[in-house]
């Protein structure tokens, strides 16, 4: 299990690096398609077999499909002048080193101490997955659940302000 | 399965007041369709109306600790102290909103959605107690304000101070997320009640897992009060913004910040109290230091206000220092004042662009007692309180956090402090001074600013004086509203 985590979070850090790194939007939405594979594949060694899928199918399936379409379709590359690489990424780079020095120092240390949630596998096996998330979103985080159907009404006006072309 | 409802705790009377607003913005959203375009202007009055509805529903909160929906809100004093004063906030925003929005060719009705939106947010972010409910109250108030920020489609600043923001507060959620989840794993709990059980048992002090959630979850915090040093986006995201939308989002959102940092460190985390008290001070120092020191080279009023923003960030952050709530108190008090009086300074550089004219740059003010007598007046009694200058409410406001600070016998932030606000003293005279200064041209015709911006001002001057001359009322409230506990 710790080998897999070790592979899987290595696969992560790389496919985020190339999110960012690429120079050409189309492998960066890629990048992004590999980085939201390798989080479902987290999901699933952790005994979440639903979200692994809705991730696999909402995430990597449907939302990235848009993105890579409307790159394809629309090619920004055309639009889009991008500079030379200055070199911001140096102080990225030092202040990343130290905070991951300082992490790391304090991890290695200290070690950590969890917790468990009252959401162990075996609970969860008790009732089922799909059974259990369920309960949990209607239950005990239902306001949580509501507040997020008004975030995203926002969100749609917002982004359709933004959108449209000169109107009225 | 069987689903058990029972113990939950659904209670609607204790979101009442949210609901409101969320319902308002909906009903604004219906009839911004439905009206046609020479009715437009009915939507700020459908508005104010919600938000007064909201209001009056706030007030039989007062003095309650009703905690909802398996403990993910909670319907207190300071939650009712909050709303009062976010929904008065965003009124009087919308008040002086359409003159503004028509001067910039900006009427759309979904300037009234996004706001009523961003104050849902931040009511929500006032009353809730639960990992999730900061992040959603975050989350709805920054994504409102992304988009109001940007509200100017035109307008090339305005687009770019948008995009810095939406980018920059991307970065910070991503600090307050990962710090949730950290907090999540050391303690295996959602809500603040059973993060504070858990951080009260012996032990909490020394789990890095624990220290590190919370270190990451101030990061996001202090990003959302503008608090340095993660204030990198206030000055330009201030600047490019619509003024009106800058003088909303300048008060609104730091108070809602504040309300979440006192429930984080006063409520949950008094138990590891030391093991907080210095990278917050940290914190409340380089955010007077910078926001006081830079505003003194800023020639542009926005950007004044911006790092005089950053700056009272700091002077409101003193009071959670002495983890009690009794020093609380104290920045609750703070925020009310410096949302009277921000508000106000923000809202006369609103009434002078109402004109369509240059303001922010301090030259354009050169004179502006012979031109805009009003206008320059009330300007003065804001700056002269927001550099804490007797009898007006920035005065007490200071000398309650020092007190508190005296009584908790912290020195070296309250010595940083008294000399930082020296030093304020420059550049808020200065705006005064340079109003003073005589006009170096004739002085030409002006629009007027209407009535409802006058009263708008007229208004916060008068609570400036007012409040600095009667404190004790409002401190009681704000003492009753921080007196926090689980």
């Amino acid at each position: 299990m710790v080998v897999a985590f070790a592979i899987l979070a290595a696969w992560e850090l790389v496919t985020a690096a190339g999110v960012v790194a690429f120079r050409r939007p189309i492998y960066n939405a890629l990048a992004l398609v590999a980085n939201m594979l390798g989080l479902a594949v987290l999901f699933l060694i952790l005994n979440a077999q639903f979200l692994f899928a809705a991730q696999v199918i909402v995430y990597a399936g449907a939302v990235m499909v848009l993105f890579v379409f409307i790159i394809a379709l629309l090619n920004p590359a055309s639009d889009l002048t991008l500079g030379r690489a200055g070199n911001e990424w140096i102080y990225g780079l030092v202040f990343g080193v130290i905070f991951a020095a300082l992490l790391g120092g304090l991890l290695f240390n200290r070690g950590l101490t969890g917790r468990q949630g009252a959401s162990t596998p075996e609970a969860i096996n008790a009732v089922g997955n799909v059974q259990a998330l369920g309960a949990a979103l209607y239950t005990k985080f239902l306001f949580p659940v509501e507040v997020a159907s008004v975030l995203l009404l926002i969100a749609a006006v917002g982004a359709v302000y933004l959108a449209m072309r000169r109107i009225r | 399965m069987k689903i058990d409802l029972s113990g939950l705790g659904i209670d609607y009377g204790a979101i009442l007041p949210e609901l409101i607003v969320v319902g308002t913005a909906i009903v604004v959203l219906f009839l911004d369709l439905l009206l046609p375009v020479a009715r437009r202007r009915w939507l700020p009055a459908v508005t104010v109306v919600g938000l007064l509805a909201a209001l009056i529903a706030s007030l039989p909160l007062w003095g309650q600790n009703r905690a909802a929906f398996a403990d993910t809100v909670v319907a207190d004093s300071l939650a009712a102290f909050f709303n009062v004063l976010l929904i008065v906030i965003t009124i009087l925003t919308v008040l002086i909103s359409p003159r503004f929005l028509r001067a910039l060719d900006l009427d759309h009705g979904e300037y009234y959605i996004l706001l009523l939106g961003a104050t849902a947010g931040m009511m929500l972010l006032a009353a809730a107690t639960s990992l999730m409910t900061i992040f959603l109250g975050i989350e709805l108030l920054s994504i409102s304000l992304y988009v109001l920020s940007g509200f100017a489609r035109s307008v090339p600043r305005s687009q770019e101070s948008a995009l810095k923001y939406l980018l920059l507060g991307g970065f910070a959620t991503g600090f307050l997320l990962y710090g949730m989840a950290l907090i999540y794993g050391a303690t295996g709990s959602t809500t603040l009640r059973g993060i504070a059980a858990f951080a009260a048992a012996s032990g909490a002090a020394g789990n890095v897992l624990l220290l590190l959630g919370i270190g990451f979850l101030s990061v996001g915090l202090a990003f959302k009060a503008s608090a340095a040093p993660f204030h990198m986006w206030t000055p330009d995201v201030y600047e490019g913004a619509p003024t009106i939308v800058t003088t909303f989002m300048s008060v609104a959102t730091k108070s809602a910040a504040f309300a979440a940092i006192g429930r984080v460190f006063i409520a949950t985390f008094p138990s590891i109290s030391a093991r907080w008290y210095f990278p917050l001070a940290l914190i409340a120092i380089f955010s007077l230091f910078i926001g006081n020191l830079v505003a003194i080279i800023e020639d542009n009023l926005k950007r004044i206000l911006a790092y005089s923003g950053i700056a009272h960030a700091g002077y409101i952050l003193l009071g959670i220092l002495p983890g009690t709530a009794a020093g609380f108190s104290a920045s609750v008090f703070y925020i009310a004042a410096y949302a009277v009086m921000n508000f106000g300074a923000f809202a006369v550089v609103t009434a002078l662009g109402a004109g369509g004219e240059q303001t922010a740059d301090i030259n354009y003010w050169r004179g502006l007692f012979y031109r805009r007598p009003f206008l320059a007046t009330v300007m003065t009694i804001f700056m002269l309180s927001l550099a804490g200058i007797p009898p007006t409410v920035g005065f007490f406001a200071k000398l309650f956090v020092f007190q508190a600070l005296v009584n908790a016998q912290i020195w070296a932030p309250l010595v940083v402090a008294v000399v930082m606000t020296i030093v304020s003293f420059y550049y808020y005279l200065r705006v005064v001074v340079v109003m003073l200064a005589t006009p170096e041209e004739a002085v030409s015709e002006q629009p007027r600013v209407g009535i409802s911006t006058s009263g708008v001002l007229g208004v916060a001057a008068l609570a400036t004086i007012a409040l600095g001359v009667f404190p004790t009322t409002v401190l009681d409230w704000a003492s009753h509203a921080a007196s926090l506990h689980f």
